[in-house]
């Protein structure tokens, strides 16, 4: 087989880096993002895990169009369910928190900030459905080239909102993880009530709750 | 025997029951052992206790939260004089967020952008007592055992460990200060009895003097800052016109408001409340009309101890919150049933 | 072998971050190995694919519970044991059982003895074929293979070693193990996509 570009081959080369786990977490959203587009790329990672499975036992060998009906039927019962999120820590820690500038797909922008410093547990980070696109400021810490605008997809990192003045639309980009406020206000508004966080401590035992007896 | 006395309380709420347990009860535990009755009064005077010092005790320090992957700490103080409360928490790391109670408002301030909340925590659906005599729901559902003593923070404490008897529910080990009952640490453990989180005092000075002034004084200070107060309203579940059919085992409603979730003015975007308590945690179930724009994708988010599970149900958006396993808050959003008229 | 980090880390972080198809990828790694253990447990094998969908449902909502304290097909193995055995208990109850659990039920009965369903979805004439004709172009392309590719890619997929490993075993650096491995599957995968019907995956 000829590849039609050297792109091509790289990416494949990556995908198979990815089947035995020996590439990052860039590479890895990345080549999740060739998974969507790419049919050459779904049937290449279909066929390069054949190979090792029938490598390991011939009776894995299997009938590839059932493969196909399996994740296809699948994927519609996985449409229907909740996203599952359950945000990692940022890779760096240390030092001041960053300005971001964030694009939403509709034009609008907001500011945002990014930790790099632990973070709170009482914030949420979430991904919500939907586009976003990322610019970094010249002096980021991490080397993308300023004129970059392109969905980021690093290692999970928190970023969290300046502001609650306005409605923040929910944002994100597939693979980044950005804060929702919307999220916090329900976490807050739980931990409000239920005991743990006058104080923002979401210990239950140690807070008393914002909550009095009625006299009645 | 101290009077019924209006007064905050906490998960382990009581009505007016007096707090004796002494440190001797520490020593009984062995004891007990068998005697179901027996046993569940003991349960409930250790956490009666724990609870008591949380309310009446002067204590301040540096607290800890890790967990979900991430930390965080806040300076803390609480401070008790006759019959009023106050408490500050003044967070140490990520964005500025300090809260102020002084008995039933909590005024908290983001100073990065001048931001200040003031809120009155009003109970508005009587509350029923969770540790009073007779009601004995903490130990249907766990079961609580003295573990050693250990030393956090510098003090003496005695290890307690609730375990959940089912699965609807995560466990926790407690370190309670063996002279005065203080929590010193909690840690949240899961299904696999894994830490979900900690929080624990780092340092911690417990019988300092009160010093109400510390809380007053920022509660006033507000020039410069916009001040929202988010008004809550009581209402009840089926006046909104809800039921909930399916409860998890244990789990009790112990309010229903509905608030403004994204911007203080009461007119706007009201957001149905209603918490559920099994005595010692507690889950949100927020019910809002459905709007296509904002509430894109189902999600099931977790980070640490808490769950979050949201979806659309009909023409209502549904949002549980909890400190429990992402199960157990499935079964309340099925449970959620839209009445007719 | 020093304890090798899970190969699927980066994609459950992936999935962890909310992409749902980094979900799919895990999916149709592990769906065949899956249903083998499945099909072992069950002995209506019409059941097999309903027990496997729903093993990788129930493994999709428990991911952020996995924290890469055993191997993730560990994890998911044991998943698929819980779910085939919630769902034999939960046939035990229902009077509706499919035809060829009656059947096979009673054959029990007559003869005293375990009775396998001989057919079944993959064991039709035709797709036993269709999977001895992948086992052999397989094993045929491995033989065809230059030395350090096959070695590369033996080391890797029945040895089970990390690339570190086979970087030292083989002398040669880390980027020149990916690659040889990376070509011999794209030389096996030559010979084998005729045979695919997802030879385009454009099915997917």
């Amino acid at each position: 087989m000829s590849f039609d570009s050297k792109r091509d081959a790289m990416a494949l080369e990556r995908l198979s880096a990815l089947v035995d786990g020996e590439l990052d977490g860039d590479g890895a959203a990345q080549a999740c993002g060739h998974w969507r587009e790419s049919g050459e790329v779904r049937s290449s990672w279909h066929a390069y895990h054949l190979i090792g499975d029938v490598l390991r036992s011939d009776d894995l060998a299997g009938d590839p169009a059932s493969d196909v009906a399996f994740l296809v039927a699948l994927r519609t019962r996985l449409q229907d369910e909740p996203v599952v999120l359950a945000p990692q820590p940022s890779e760096h820690r240390g030092a001041a928190p960053e300005q971001h500038d964030v694009h939403v797909a509709n034009g609008v922008r907001s500011r945002r900030w990014s930790w790099m410093a632990p973070s709170a547990v009482a914030a949420g980070f979430v991904a919500v459905a939907g586009v976003v696109m990322l610019t970094r400021g010249p002096a980021g810490p991490l080397d993308a080239p300023a004129s970059r605008l392109a969905e980021v997809a690093p290692a999970a990192q928190p970023v969290t909102a300046s502001t609650l003045e306005a409605e923040p639309p929910a944002l994100v980009a597939s693979g980044k993880l950005i804060r929702d406020v919307r999220l916090d206000r329900y976490l807050a508004a739980h931990k409000q009530f239920a005991g743990s966080s006058a104080l923002g401590v979401p210990s239950g035992f140690l807070r008393n709750a914002t909550a009095i007896e009625s006299e009645r | 025997m101290r009077p019924m006395t209006r007064r905050p309380f906490s998960a382990l709420a009581l009505a007016g029951a007096v707090c004796a347990a002494a440190p001797a009860v520490w020593a009984q535990a062995s004891a007990a052992a068998g005697d179901g009755a027996a046993q569940a009064r003991e349960v409930r005077a250790w956490l009666l206790r724990i609870h008591e010092a949380a309310s009446h005790r002067n204590f301040q320090g540096t607290f800890v939260v890790s967990g979900g992957g991430s930390v965080s700490s806040a300076r803390i103080a609480h401070f008790c004089e006759g019959l009023n409360q106050f408490e500050r928490s003044e967070s140490l790391d990520g964005q500025a967020r300090h809260v102020y109670r002084h008995n039933d408002v909590v005024t908290t301030l983001w100073p990065a952008t001048h931001v200040a909340t003031i809120e009155q925590r009003t109970m508005l659906v009587e509350f029923p007592a969770l540790l009073q005599a007779g009601d004995d729901r903490i130990a249907d559902f766990y079961e609580v055992r003295p573990q050693g003593a250990e030393r956090i923070a510098g003090h003496e404490t005695n290890v307690l460990v609730v375990k959940p008897r089912d699965s609807s529910r995560y466990g926790y080990r407690l370190w309670a200060e063996q002279a005065t009952g203080l929590l010193l640490r909690a840690d949240v453990l899961g299904e696999r009895n894994e830490v979900l989180e900690t929080s624990a005092f780092s340092d911690v000075a417990i019988g300092v003097k009160p010093q109400p002034e510390s809380v007053l004084a920022p509660m006033r200070r507000l020039d410069g800052y916009r001040v929202l107060r988010p008004a809550l309203t009581p209402t009840k579940l089926e006046a909104e016109g809800w039921a909930m059919r399916q409860v998890v085992p244990g789990f009790r409603q112990v309010s229903c408001v509905k608030r403004p979730m994204d911007n203080p003015e009461p007119s706007d975007k009201q957001v149905l409340q209603t918490i559920y308590s099994d005595g010692l945690t507690y889950v949100s179930v927020f019910i809002e009309p459905f709007d296509a724009q904002r509430h894109t994708r189902p999600m099931l988010a977790s980070v640490g101890p808490t769950q979050t599970l949201m979806q659309q149900q009909g023409d209502w958006w549904v949002t549980v919150v909890g400190d429990v396993p992402s199960a157990t808050l499935r079964t309340f959003a099925k449970g959620l049933e839209r009445l007719k008229k | 072998m020093v304890n090798a980090p899970d190969a699927d880390a980066p994609l459950i972080e992936r999935v962890k971050a909310g992409d749902v198809k980094a979900f799919e990828m895990l999916v149709v790694k592990y769906r065949r190995r899956i249903e083998r253990l499945i099909g072992r447990m069950v002995r209506d094998v019409d059941l097999v694919p309903d027990i496997a969908q729903e093993t990788f449902i129930r493994a999709y909502r428990a991911i952020p519970q996995f924290r890469g304290e055993s191997a993730f097909y560990t994890w998911l193995y044991r998943i698929a044991v819980n779910t085939a055995k919630k769902q034999l208990m939960e046939l035990k109850r229902d009077p509706l059982v499919t035809e060829s659990a009656r059947a096979s039920r009673d054959e029990d009965e007559d003869n005293g003895s375990r009775v396998e369903n001989e057919l079944t979805d993959g064991e039709t004439p035709d797709a036993v074929l269709a999977s001895k004709q992948i086992a052999s172009a397989v094993n045929f392309a491995i033989e065809a293979l230059s030395d350090d590719l096959r070695q590369a890619i033996t080391l890797r997929e029945i040895d089970g070693f990390s690339y570190e490993e086979i970087a030292e075993l083989m002398n040669c650096p880390i980027g020149t193990v990916r690659s040889r491995i990376f070509r011999a599957r794209e030389a096996i995968a030559l010979r084998l996509r005729p045979l695919l019907d997802t030879r385009d995956g454009e099915r997917w």
